[in-house]
């Protein structure tokens, strides 16, 4: 029945809603009929796509149905087998991003490429003019850097400072930046927004609306539908490679675009369903102060529970749940985990430091996987396998047989599907994920602390990953979880706590957690609500 | 202690600090042994000596720079060939003016430099492997123009032995001021900020619209400029030609490199480091000689130095970049 109603709106419905656009509008790029294969898998199946002056397109679609391979064809870093790519109205072949950049479509992409070492003025005029045949203009540079950063961040940036000496969320204002300075035709934000704090986001979506005001277009990519719904005006919706929907702003609203996006019905947000059982407390904070200056709090999570910790980005939660694991020291205070069966309160064991945790049954999934996370370049299963691998000896000999039983097992529990010998740097962002929690449920957690661990996951495995959280916490584990996410954080929490300047600003019961009051929560103080989300 | 962290903020600041302390320290040491090193009268015979292994040192620079496994083994072999060119068939065809032999030199410096930088870029090879293969062939090579050590340079190379100013200006130091000149330009004009953001990140730089692959051969081939004046700077110290000394030069170079504060997998770095790398190394050439030290434990000094140094900076670097980066979580 679903699929029915999908097949109406196919290319050819799509295509009368594209004409009835005054024809004197030309696209500012358009895509006909592109299609990409690597080697057996069609990644892309004659993809169309038309962006007019002014318009925000959202490009919708899970992980692994064509987005990234269509941006990679419009910004010029892979060349279609077949198809067109038209800007302007006039065909053009985009052999190098150079060509695309010279073309006006400027792509951030959904990776922060930027060159750590370098200045952050370096990094944002990357790529302008010929080194030897031209002369950088320092001066002019530096203005239009400084100009362009804080329209968009209102604030200003140190352009001297090495990038990589700064947060993740600045390294991706600076790619952002550096972009706008192209003055695009076509801005293309795939995944853009996931390491920015809401605030941040709002005001890049003022930025996006005040140029397309001026005529400049943009493909938005996002796998978070609130956004979605606010800056989009048409939607595109992909699945397995190809073009599956269509549709205007005011025409669908967030459930229809998810039916179109998974071919399923899907609730929008995560349900929750927890059994509201409490074990004994797992985690203690006793007067924890995480900077000089700000207020000591205290607080416990127990088994059998899933605690979100949220705020805007850099207000405390991240050192938060790295003081958890032990991997940062709170500036006063102490951190306890309970022992094997004992509670938080009678076995109190500071962690002090990683492996102190790591003894106790904590495990931490960080949240840059690709840095802090994982081997690139090795096979799932040795992925999988590094932390717990001593379990398969026998006789001081590795047994290969049991790790592969083992991850037989629990690459079930997370319903990982790529085969166990695939190297884990060619899989989507989610099955990465997976295969990091398949790799800690291997060693039998009793706290998990989860750093944003759906960042740039589609929503189909997003929902799979809730139920594994809730399954772990319901086995028993006490889960922390820090999240970026409204949705995330009302329809999957038992408790949020909420940081503002570092320091505990809120806590909130699952019936309590409502976007409004986490929006005014973050800001510090529940008069100041911005709604609208 | 905050000794030690006040340290590493300067070396932060700077990481030529480690160098830098090195190369006064053995200058100090030098003079106290042997006063007269400075006197007019000595000054162009040590300079002469120091000067083709900081240019080669320099030559050295932009390949590691560059980033993705760069190095550049050839500049010893290539300072050698560039050598036994000159002395061996550029006088014997009467082509040793300055303004033919000069302007060759360089641009076979940049040929052999481009080449490499080719077969890196395009080619997609290793950098290690390609230049070792230039290095063997340019070795081979210099030995088929000039079986053994013979000739004469011409007369402009034997007046860039001399000095200005009674002594106290030797004359080759042009040749490091003409490498400084050219390094200096391509700063001016953004290459060298280029080439180090690809050696940083190349998909970035790619991404960007940075045309990734003729950087990397702008790289190589200023290496071989300079490594040309490096042979240049030779024939200047040894006053003929000889087809094995330039080998010797390239390990020395690495280790300059590495002494100099800039970082092998590429990115970051300076090109003054890598001088004062090559002239640590050099003082402490002079320091055991005038100790009267067998010259064969001179390697063994070199390799714990070398350790020394870069354990040094490693150690203060981490201190420093112990502290917490918001956001890596």
């Amino acid at each position: 029945m679903i699929n029915s109603e999908i097949q109406d709106v196919t290319l050819e419905t799509a295509e009368a809603g594209v004409g009835e656009t005054p024809v004197a509008v030309s696209a500012i790029v358009e895509a006909r009929g592109l299609s990409k294969r690597f080697g057996a898998t069609r990644a892309l199946v004659d993809g169309s796509l038309s962006v007019a002056p002014g318009e925000v397109v959202a490009l919708l679609g899970e992980n692994g149905s064509g987005k990234s391979t269509l941006v990679k064809l419009l910004s010029g870093v892979l060349s279609p087998d077949e198809g067109q790519i038209l800007v302007g109205g006039t065909v053009v072949r985009l052999r190098s991003p150079r060509a695309a950049l010279a073309a006006g479509i400027v792509t951030v992409f959904q990776e922060i490429l930027a060159a750590r070492d370098r200045s952050v003025l370096d990094n944002l005029w990357l790529g302008h003019g010929s080194p030897v045949l031209s002369r950088p203009a320092v001066a002019d540079r530096r203005r239009l850097a400084t100009e362009a950063w804080r329209r968009l961040s209102a604030q200003d940036v140190d352009l001297d400072r090495p990038l990589g000496e700064l947060t993740l969320m600045e390294q991706q204002i600076c790619v952002v930046v550096r972009a706008l300075l192209r003055d695009p035709k076509l801005l293309v934000l795939d995944e853009s927004t996931s390491t920015l704090d809401v605030e941040l986001r709002d005001r890049l979506f003022d930025e996006v609306r005040r140029r397309a005001a001026d005529g400049m277009g943009c493909l938005f990519i996002s796998h978070r539908m609130d956004e979605v719904m606010a800056i989009a005006d048409r939607f595109v919706a992909l699945r397995t490679g190809q073009v599956v929907g269509i549709r205007r702003r005011g025409e669908v609203d967030a459930r229809e675009l998810i039916r179109l996006i998974s071919g399923r019905d899907v609730e929008a947000g995560a349900r929750r369903t927890g059994t509201g059982r409490r074990g004994a407390p797992a985690v203690r904070l006793d007067d924890v102060t995480l900077r000089p200056g700000t207020r000591p709090f205290t607080a416990t999570v127990s088994r059998g529970e899933i605690v979100g910790l949220a705020g805007l980005e850099g207000h405390g939660q991240d050192e938060l749940i790295r003081c958890l694991a032990g991997l940062h020291t709170p500036h006063s205070g102490r951190v306890y985990v309970a022992g094997p069966k004992g509670r938080a309160d009678d076995d109190p064991a500071a962690v002090t430091n990683y492996r102190s945790g790591v003894a106790r049954g904590v495990v931490y999934v960080p949240r840059d996987r690709k840095v802090e996370g994982m081997a690139d370049v090795l096979p799932i299963i040795d992925n999988y396998s590094m932390p717990t691998l001593k379990r398969d000896r026998f006789a001081g000999v590795l047994r290969p047989r049991r790790t592969k039983s083992r991850f037989q097992r629990d690459a079930r529990t997370v319903n990982l599907t790529p085969g166990r010998q695939d190297s884990i740097g060619r899989l989507s962002g989610g099955n990465q994920q997976k295969v990091i929690i398949a790799r800690w449920l291997a060693a039998e957690p009793r706290v998990i602390l989860l750093n944003d661990p759906t960042r740039g996951v589609d929503l189909k495995t997003k929902h799979e990953l809730y139920d594994v959280f809730r399954g772990l916490a319901d086995a028993g584990a006490a889960v922390v979880m820090l999240s970026s996410e409204v949705d995330e954080l009302v329809h999957l929490m038992d408790r949020v706590l909420v940081f503002h300047d570092g320091s505990l600003s809120a806590e909130l019961a699952a019936d309590d957690v409502t976007p409004e009051s986490l929006v005014s929560a973050y800001f510090g103080s529940p008069a100041v609500v911005a709604g609208g989300h | 202690m905050p000794d030690l962290a006040y340290a590493a903020a300067i070396v932060r600041r700077s990481p030529l600090t480690v160098v830098v302390a090195l190369v006064v320290v053995l200058l100090g040491v030098n003079l106290g042994l042997s006063p007269t090193m400075l006197s007019g009268h000595q000054l162009p015979n040590t300079v002469n000596l120091l000067v083709p292994s900081v240019l080669v040192a320099m030559a050295s620079v932009p390949a590691v720079m560059s980033g993705r496994g760069g190095i550049d083994l050839s500049v010893g072999p290539l300072l050698g060939f560039v050598n036994v060119v000159l002395v061996g068939v550029l006088v014997p065809h009467s082509l040793g003016s300055v303004w033919v032999s000069l302007p060759l030199l360089l641009a076979i410096g940049a040929a052999i430099g481009l080449v490499n930088g080719i077969a890196i870029a395009y080619g997609r090879l290793q950098p290690v492997v390609v230049t070792l293969g230039s290095y063997l062939v340019l070795s081979g090579l210099a030995l088929v123009v000039m079986p053994q050590p013979v000739g004469v340079v011409p007369h402009w190379v034997t007046y860039l032995s001399g000095a200005w100013l009674g002594g106290y200006l030797p004359r080759s130091l042009l040749l490091v001021v003409g490498a400084l000149v050219l390094w200096r330009f391509l700063h001016h004009r953004g290459a060298v900020g280029t080439i180090l953001a690809t050696g940083s990140d190349d998909r970035a730089a790619f991404t960007s619209g940075v045309r990734v692959s003729r950087v990397l051969c702008l790289a190589y081939a200023s290496g071989g400029v300079f490594a040309a004046l490096a042979g240049i700077g030779l024939s200047v110290l040894i006053g003929s030609g000889d087809p094995t000394v330039g080998r010797q030069y390239t390990l020395a170079a690495v280790a300059a490199v590495a002494l100099g504060g800039n970082a092998l997998i590429g990115g970051r770095g300076t090109m003054v480091g890598p001088m004062l790398g090559a002239s640590s190394l050099f003082l402490i050439q002079t320091m055991l000689s005038s100790l009267k030290v067998s010259s064969l434990w001179i390697q063994v000094v070199y390799g714990a130095v070398l350790l020394f140094a870069v354990c040094g900076n490693a150690m203060l670097a981490t201190r420093l970049s112990a502290r917490p980066k918001a956001g890596l979580a």
